[in-house]
């Protein structure tokens, strides 16, 4: 039996984050498409939701996910805008700081472990004082 | 995300924006033959353009792509002249200097002439002609340069003109004022010269059936022949049905006295009006400046179109076919001689702002004698200057006709020149811009939100339209750089939409006097306002993805693109100050000279960039003070033998550029030795 996980207030709040962010693009996203436009931005935006509650929840699957997410919207800005440099920063640079957050050592050893082993360390390490770097 | 970082990498290396080319060769060693700028000395720039042709090339070969790198500030001048507190946003420094009688001619956005030494920037004299300063409410407060006029002009220096002995300032300065006059000062002394006009000044607003203050401004220099001064004005754009007349007027440069009237209302009538007898309210206007051809006798207006711009149910029938086109009147009697219309029936403010610029270009017929326009809409039109028969082609072609504005029709159809710097494609979606994820939606939805069907979208209620090109043109009132001798045309397109839409005069209290042109505009008299904005992001960022600003260069013997380039960063328009190589809008034209260097400074960021004009690459910058909304010009001092290039760095307020009063000369260190022609 795997002891019940506590994700600590680091990856709440960012999960937070992720489901503000998630809401934003989703609201923003159903607009656009009753407009007429891309159905991208209503897609990205439940992405970016199930990916904030995975965060917060402080599964380890929220990496694989967002990983998912990114490389879905790397796909859909290539289709759209070829290799433009400057057009393809404000479709990835949310996208790819978040990854890159996620994976950053603080952020990944708090996410639940995927053996118990591993998590006991984790967890041990996860109760000593330490002054994670706020988003 | 490794894919992302193998991707960002990949786009570090495409550029699938700029145009990278040579210029021919054969282009390259052509030597002037003939009379490239009639009635300029090598040495100077006399007028505007630098000559009647208006091309803005100055055959000085001093600085080349070789020795640009020695070329350093020679002297700076202050104007004294800074926005006040009665000022209107739009107030702006884009003077260029004329350099002729061995002084250089300024003004300054408030009308002060001033004569400086070229060599040295020392102020010789400054005439003041204390115009009105409560002058919130004026849509500009602009002045882009003066006229010249010397009795002896086109004489040998031993046969001077007989009156030259006994007249009064037989070389004068004939400048325009925003208190809608133009005055006449001594060149020699800055005095005025008080047997013109009424002591010195000829009122703009004499036979005019609406004569408030600040709603006509002659923002550009009179064009200047031996015999007639052509001067025309902007007036208050979007304001009302009742405002002052576009008419263009020749006047007598010795006496000031009127010598024709040309009203587009009126076209036939072109015999000075009497007392009493006004000309029509709003008719079509020219606010560029012109150009001339004394030896065909005609100067050719840039014309803007009959105010209120966005709504057209009401035009002026006579007036309809003069707005946006060039116009070729006859220099002495101001009749039509002939006019070539680009934007049929203009509710997109497509008014041609750039100086028409005159060239004999080289076709398989021979040298065919062309006027050469620049238009907001990107497309270029080059026209026989002899009878007005187009040169490259630009057929009609059919255009948004769908839902025009209540009480106002569409044109079908309009002309597309062949040789055009408008976007292949329309703008879609895809191309919206912003930082993040967030205002790319934004644009998305404020982009979809609005009518847009291509160039020439119906002007729209509701949630409006997006109007791209927009009113800041591809092309505006910078026009073109023509290297005659090389057959080059040199240009600074920009691509910024601006959205647009009409209100119900019922919902709607707007006043006016905004002191610009942006933002909500009565044009009180027809059944909508306007308001006019650019096309930003929430948080301030253009909705429309980069490149925004480019120079480039069209082989006039082939009319093909040369080289293109994205030009200047955006480190004076960001939050911050990051110099990022994006491709920024320019407002000011370009100068070209005969060492084969091209000079532009209107860029946002702050700098004046020397090109090669062979390939477009930059050779060479300089740091400016503020904005250099103006264009440079360049000339050869006739004391030290020096090639100098000024430019004026004053800023320009509704663009929101740093102001000053900063006049800047360079050159290369003295004692640089001359190349050979």
């Amino acid at each position: 039996m795997i002891p019940s996980f506590r994700p600590g207030p680091l990856l709440k709040v960012t999960g937070v984050i992720f489901i503000l962010f998630g809401l934003a693009l989703l609201g923003g996203g159903i607009w656009l498409a009753t407009l007429g436009g891309s159905w991208y931005y209503l897609l990205a935006g439940i992405g970016m939701l199930i990916a904030g509650v995975l965060v917060f929840k402080g599964k380890r699957s929220a990496q694989a996910f967002m990983a998912l997410l990114l490389l879905a919207t790397l796909i859909w800005s290539v289709i759209e805008v070829k290799f433009d440099w400057w057009q393809l920063l404000p479709r990835l640079d949310i996208w790819f700081a978040a990854a890159v957050w996620l994976l950053l050592p603080f952020v990944s050893r708090r996410l639940a472990p995927p053996a118990v082993g591993a998590q006991r360390n984790s967890r041990k390490r996860a109760r000593q004082p330490s002054a994670p770097p706020w988003p | 995300m490794a894919l992302t970082v193998i991707a960002g990498v990949i786009a570090l290396f495409q550029d699938y924006h700029d145009l990278h080319g040579e210029v021919p060769a054969e282009n390259m060693a052509a030597t002037a033959s003939g009379d490239l700028a009639p009635g300029v000395e090598h040495n100077d720039w006399s007028a505007y353009g630098r000559s009647g042709y208006g091309d803005r090339y100055a055959p000085a070969a001093q600085i080349t792509p070789a020795n640009i790198s020695g070329l350093k500030e020679a002297w700076t001048y202050h104007t004294g002249d800074f926005k006040g507190p009665n000022d209107p946003g739009e107030i702006a420094n884009e003077v260029t200097p004329l350099k002729v009688n061995d002084m250089l001619y300024l003004c300054t956005p408030h009308n002060i002439v001033i004569a400086l030494n070229p060599d040295t920037g020392k102020e010789i004299w400054r005439h003041d002609p204390k115009i009105n300063r409560d002058a919130a409410s004026y849509q500009h407060m602009i002045c882009r340069g003066v006229a010249y006029w010397d009795v002896n002009a086109g004489r040998a220096k031993n046969n001077p003109a007989p009156e030259a002995a006994s007249m009064e300032c037989p070389r004068r300065i004939l400048a325009p004022t925003m208190d809608g006059t133009m005055i006449a000062v001594n060149a020699d002394t800055g005095e005025s010269c008080k047997s013109f006009g009424n002591n010195g000044v000829v009122n703009l607003y004499k036979n005019m059936a609406m004569i408030k203050r600040g709603f006509l401004m002659p923002t550009s220099p009179p064009t200047v022949a031996q015999n007639v001064a052509v001067i025309a004005a902007s007036v208050t754009d979007n304001h009302s049905t009742q405002e002052p007349s576009g008419v263009i007027r020749g006047y007598d440069p010795v006496t000031g006295k009127l010598l024709w009237n040309w009203d587009p209302a009126t076209p036939e009538d072109t015999k000075p009006f009497p007392e009493g007898k006004n000309y029509t309210n709003n008719s079509p206007n020219s606010w560029g400046v012109a150009s001339i051809d004394e030896k065909l006798g005609m100067v050719y207006i840039p014309m803007g179109n009959e105010t209120p711009d966005t709504w057209g149910g009401n035009r002026n029938k006579n007036g309809e076919k003069f707005n946006s086109a060039i116009v070729a009147l006859d220099l002495a009697t101001g009749k039509v001689r002939w006019v070539y219309q680009t934007v049929h029936h203009d509710i997109w403010d497509m008014d041609i702002g750039g100086q028409p610029s005159l060239v004999d270009i080289d076709t398989p017929k021979g040298k065919v004698p062309s006027v050469v326009a620049t238009t907001k809409r990107g497309d270029i039109y080059v026209i026989d200057r002899r009878d007005g028969s187009l040169v490259v082609p630009a057929p009609e072609k059919p255009v948004p006709t769908s839902n025009p504005a209540a009480g106002d029709t569409l044109s079908p159809t309009q002309p597309f020149s062949a040789l055009t710097f408008l976007p292949e494609r329309n703008i879609s979606e895809a191309d919206m811009w912003g930082t993040t994820p967030f205002d790319q939606l934004a644009c998305r939805i404020i982009f979809k939100e609005r009518r847009y069907e291509g160039p020439f979208t119906p002007q729209t209620a509701g949630k409006g339209a997006v109007i791209s090109p927009g009113p800041l043109g591809i092309f505006e009132w910078g026009g073109a750089a023509i290297d005659p001798v090389r057959q080059l045309l040199i240009v600074n397109p920009d691509y910024m939409g601006f959205l647009e839409k009409l209100v119900p005069r019922a919902e709607t209290t707007a006043k006016g006097g905004t002191g610009g042109e942006m933002g909500l505009q009565p044009q009180t008299g027809v059944p909508f306002a306007v308001e006019i904005k650019a096309f930003l992001s929430p948080l301030g960022f253009p909705c429309q993805a980069p490149p925004w600003g480019y120079v480039a260069a069209v082989d006039l013997r082939t009319m093909k693109k040369v080289w293109m380039h994205k030009n200047g960063t955006t480190r004076d328009s960001g939050p911050v100050p990051i110099p990022l190589p994006l491709g920024v809008p320019s407002l000011g034209g370009m100068v070209t000279t005969g060492g084969g260097v091209t000079f532009l400074s209107s860029t946002l960021d702050y700098y004046i960039r020397g090109y090669d004009v062979s390939n477009g690459k930059v050779i060479w910058k300089a740091r400016l003070p503020a904005g250099g909304q103006a264009t440079p010009m360049s000339y050869v001092s006739n004391k030290s033998g020096r090639q100098f290039v000024v430019v004026m760095a004053g800023g320009h307020g509704s663009l929101g550029t740093k102001m000053s009063d900063t006049l800047i000369a360079y050159a290369l260190p003295e004692g640089t030795a001359v190349p050979k022609k």
